[in-house]
């Protein structure tokens, strides 16, 4: 279960990122994950909550999205997500295609929490 | 409460040292392979195989990987290579600063190297996740094991370059549908190359050694080449 290094890692970003905000509290972080990025949600979830606890982001709250790979077709040239593993270019039916994506593993955004009034 | 939009690669620190080992291996031309496969595939098999049909003036080393003990490395150095054990004492894949280590212990100048081979920990999962600065992975599936292993762990078969199916001695005697495997691969990653082999039989390793020496020759051509135009 590589999940909890990829948990600790995320946390290693976060803290860099708000090394420049001193007085601001991250509350959620944003995750995508590819479906090739061969990383189990749950695991990571599972993990990240094991990592937080007890420490300075004690309740920060992690988002996932997850994506799925995207392919361009070698025939018609069709770009199509690859919505199961059988999945054929919908286009033309050829299975014969290049990944454009899919093993993306990103931190897309912070929502912290500054502590001016109105917000 | 602000969102700030942030695109980082959550393994970015890992890809740094990755590209920097690739880099480096890119400029010395040594060609770099990354093992991986479920433990018991045959990867240590293979490799003393491969070494013992190098020619002998080929140049190499070997990074193995395994979570406890040195027997990988004990059976590889028998051969008379240089091997360094990496023991990740619990960590179930190997990462960039691993392999930056291993070198260092090593102690072998890049330039006087022309191939590096790298033993994953036996795991189709989590090494698929993990840049070592390699130029290629290669994916191992055994008959003994299930021809559906592609789409269970579809990860690592988009990621290699090359799918190795290996002890094909035994197809005879085990109800393996070698064909349904590559299929099953080919709908992951409709590019992989695949080759069929033995470490056992007779002239059961010649098509992957063939592979071998045409990616050792690039590697070596495109280095020259980089060197007369810088």
């Amino acid at each position: 279960m590589h999940e909890l290094s990829i948990a600790q890692s995320i946390l290693e970003i976060v803290e860099t990122e708000m090394k420049s905000r001193p007085k601001a509290r991250v509350m959620v972080v944003g995750v995508r994950i590819g479906a090739m990025a061969a990383v189990d949600a749950e695991s990571l979830r599972f993990g990240f909550d094991a990592s937080v606890k007890g420490t300075e982001f004690d309740g920060l709250k992690l988002e996932l999205r997850i994506t799925e790979a995207e392919r361009q077709c070698l025939m018609c040239d069709h770009r199509y997500m690859m919505l199961a593993l059988e999945s054929n270019c919908p286009e033309c039916g050829s299975h014969d295609a290049i990944p454009l994506g899919g093993d993306e593993l990103d931190i897309e955004y912070l929502e912290v929490d500054d502590g001016k009034a109105g917000d | 409460m602000e969102k700030l939009e942030i695109k980082t690669k959550v393994l970015s620190e890992n890809q740094r040292i990755a590209e920097e080992l690739r880099e480096k291996f890119r400029a010395n031309g040594v060609l770099v392979l990354n093992f991986i496969s479920s433990p018991g595939s045959g990867k240590t098999e293979l490799l003393e195989r491969t070494l013992c049909a190098l020619p002998p003036t080929t140049r190499v080393a070997v990074l193995t990987g395994d979570i406890q003990t040195d027997n990988d490395a004990k059976r590889i150095a028998r051969a008379g290579f240089p091997v360094r054990q990496i023991t990740t004492g619990g960590t179930c894949h190997l990462d960039g600063s691993m392999i930056t280590r291993g070198l260092n212990e090593l102690g072998i100048d890049l330039a006087d190297l022309d191939v590096l081979f790298i033993e994953n920990i036996g795991n189709l999962v989590c090494p698929a996740s993990y840049d070592l600065g390699e130029e290629a992975k290669i994916v191992l599936l055994s008959v003994t094991e299930g021809e559906d292993k592609p789409l269970k762990y579809p990860s690592i078969f988009f990621k290699s370059a090359l799918f190795l199916l290996t002890k094909v001695d035994l197809l005879p005697y085990v109800p393996f549908d070698a064909d349904a495997a590559e299929a099953n691969a080919r709908l992951i990653h409709p590019a992989m190359e695949i080759i069929r082999c033995s470490a056992t039989a007779t002239g059961g390793l010649d098509q992957w050694l063939g592979w071998l020496h045409a990616k050792m020759k690039a590697a070596r051509e495109s280095a020259l080449t980089a060197s007369h135009t810088s």
